[in-house]
C-alpha cells in the first residue's frame, strides 16, 4: 500500500520554487493550485497508485489526460511505480507551465503538452493512460476511438457522481458506468472511495 | 468589394421587430452599400433565409442555455447559403443598439477575423476560469470576416460536433478554447512566442488559437456589464461616444429586454 509521498530535498526544492513562482508570475492560478493540493487530491492519487501497483501492470510510458498541475501523481508514478516517462496533456496553458516547475527534477522525462484529447489523437506511444478528470470531459470511448494505436494500453480512470459543479459535465453513477463509458472489456480493478471532502470517487483499471 | 450584414433569428426569444429595428439602424449608421439578410427558422420577409437544422438534434434542452451554435452555419456561406451575395461580412446579434456610423467596421483589415472582446471582463478571471469552461473573454454579438474565412470553424464544429456540443454549452466558451489566445491577447500576433515557457517553439494549440482577434476598445460596451475593466464598469449607462451597445442578457435572467428599457426605446 502506498500511503505517503517521499518528500525528498529535491522535491522540496522544486515544489517550493514552483509555489513561489506561481504566486509571482501567475497569481490567478494560485487558488487552483491550492485546490489541486488538498488532502482529498492526495488521497485519490495514493489510492490510484496503490491499486495500479496491485494490478501488476508493467508500464513505462504514461499519458496523463487533463493531468492539471500533475505534481502529486507524477511524483508517485516516477518514484513508486518507476515509470520512465510521463506526458501530461492539458488544455490549460497555466497548468502546463506550472506543472513543468513542479516536475523540474524529472526533466526530460516529464513533458506537458497543450492538447484537447477529446478531439485530437496522441502521437506519443503510451502503454498506460491515466485520466483522473473524467467528469470534466466527453466519455472516454471517444478518446479510444481516436487512438486505435493504443488498444493494448491500460487505462486508469477516475470520476464522480457529484454533479453540483458546472464543469462536472460528465458525472457517472458508479465505477461500472465509468467502465462502460470507456468500452472496457478487460477490467483489472474497480472500486469507489469516499474522500475527506465528502466526494465519492470511482476508479476503474482496464482496457 | 461587396458588403453584407447578417443577423440570425430563431425561436421566440426575439420577434420580427428586432430584425426590422436592426435593419433600420444599419440603414442609418452604415453609409457604404450593403446587402442585408436574416437567417431564420421562420422566413417571412424578402431578406429572410431559411436556417439549416442539421445540428438541431444535438441541442440539449436540459442545459438551460441559449444554444447559439445555429449562428455558426453562417461561417460557411458557400455550403449553406450560396444565394447570399458579398465578400465582406458583418454579423450582429439582434439585441444591439448602434450609436454612430459604423463604416469603419467594413474598413478593418480582416487578415484575422474580428469578434467582440468583452473588455469589461477581468482578464485574470478569464484565465483563472479557463479550465472550468467559464468566464470567456469573448462575446459573439458582432463578428467581422471575409466570406469563407471562418469556414474552418464551421468545419471544425461539424467534424467534432458530438464532443463540442457536449462540452461547450456556449459558443463563446468554445471560441475561447479553440480560436482565441487569452494568454497573449496584448501581444501583437507576429511577436507571440508560442511555447516560449518550455524554451522552444511548439505548434499552436490545436492550430487555431491565434485565429480570432478582438475589436478595438471603444467599439462596443455592455449595458449590463460595463465597458472596460476595472476603470469604467458602470452598468445600465449609455455611452454615446461608443459605436454599439450590447445587451446580451443571460438565458432566463431577470434582466429586461432592450425593448422594455425606457432610455433605450427612445434611441432604438
Amino acid at each position: 500500500m502506498v500511503d505517503y509521498l517521499k518528500f525528498t530535498p529535491e522535491i522540496s526544492n522544486n515544489w517550493s520554487r514552483a509555489w513561489h513562482e506561481t504566486q509571482k508570475q501567475r497569481p490567478w492560478a494560485f487558488k487552483r493550485l491550492l485546490d489541486a493540493s488538498t488532502e482529498s487530491q492526495m488521497e485519490s492519487k495514493l489510492w490510484l497508485t496503490t491499486e495500479l501497483m496491485s494490478a501488476d501492470i508493467s508500464s513505462k510510458n504514461v499519458a496523463l489526460l487533463g493531468g492539471w498541475f500533475a505534481h502529486i501523481i507524477t511524483t508517485l508514478l516516477m518514484d513508486e511505480v518507476n515509470v520512465d516517462t510521463v506526458t501530461n496533456f492539458e488544455i490549460d496553458q497555466d497548468a502546463k507551465f506550472i506543472s513543468y516547475k513542479f516536475n523540474r527534477r524529472y526533466k526530460p522525462n516529464y513533458k506537458a503538452k497543450r492538447k484537447n484529447i477529446t478531439i485530437s489523437s496522441l502521437n506519443e506511444n503510451c502503454d498506460l493512460i491515466i485520466n483522473t478528470s473524467c467528469e470534466h470531459m466527453f466519455p472516454m470511448w471517444k478518446f479510444r476511438e481516436l487512438n486505435p494505436q493504443l488498444k493494448n494500453s491500460w487505462y486508469v480512470l477516475q470520476s464522480t457522481d457529484d454533479d453540483q459543479y458546472d464543469d462536472h459535465i460528465n458525472c457517472v453513477k458508479d465505477e461500472f458506468h465509468l467502465a462502460e463509458q470507456a468500452n472496457f472489456t478487460d477490467i483489472k480493478y474497480s472500486g469507489e472511495k469516499k474522500l475527506p471532502n465528502g466526494m465519492t470517487r470511482f476508479m476503474v483499471i482496464g482496457r | 468589394m461587396e458588403n453584407t450584414v447578417l443577423c440570425v433569428r430563431w425561436g421566440d426569444k426575439y420577434d420580427d421587430t428586432y430584425v426590422k429595428k436592426l435593419k433600420e439602424q444599419l440603414e442609418k449608421h452604415l453609409t457604404v452599400p450593403f446587402n442585408f439578410y436574416c437567417l431564420t427558422d421562420n422566413p417571412k420577409e424578402e431578406y429572410d433565409i431559411q436556417l439549416p437544422t442539421v445540428w438541431d438534434k444535438y441541442y440539449r434542452a436540459d442545459n438551460k442555455m441559449f444554444w447559439a451554435y445555429r449562428k455558426c452555419y453562417m461561417f460557411n456561406i458557400d455550403k449553406y447559403f450560396p444565394q447570399i451575395k458579398g465578400s465582406q461580412f458583418l454579423y450582429f446579434d439582434l439585441d444591439v443598439l448602434i450609436h454612430q456610423n459604423i463604416d469603419c467596421m467594413f474598413e478593418l483589415d480582416v487578415y484575422r477575423p474580428y469578434i467582440v472582446r468583452g473588455w469589461w471582463n477581468d482578464a485574470v478571471n478569464c484565465k483563472k476560469n479557463y479550465g472550468q469552461i467559464k468566464s470567456p473573454p469573448l462575446n459573439s454579438s458582432c463578428i467581422r470576416w471575409h466570406r469563407q474565412q471562418l469556414s474552418l470553424i464551421e468545419k471544425h464544429i461539424d467534424k467534432h460536433k458530438e464532443v463540442i456540443f457536449f462540452t461547450y454549452r456556449t459558443i463563446d466558451n468554445y471560441f475561447n478554447h479553440f480560436w482565441y489566445n487569452i494568454w497573449e491577447e496584448d501581444i501583437p500576433y507576429h511577436e507571440r512566442e508560442r511555447g516560449a515557457d518550455v524554451g522552444k517553439s511548439i505548434p499552436a494549440f490545436d492550430a487555431g488559437i491565434d485565429f480570432l482577434q478582438g475589436f478595438p476598445k471603444g467599439y462596443f460596451y455592455s449595458w449590463y456589464k460595463g465597458n472596460i475593466f476595472p476603470d469604467d464598469m458602470e452598468d445600465h449607462k449609455l455611452r454615446l461616444d461608443h459605436k454599439v451597445c450590447l445587451f446580451n442578457n443571460s438565458y432566463n435572467s431577470p434582466d429586461d429586454e432592450m425593448k422594455d428599457i425606457e432610455d433605450i426605446k427612445k434611441l432604438w
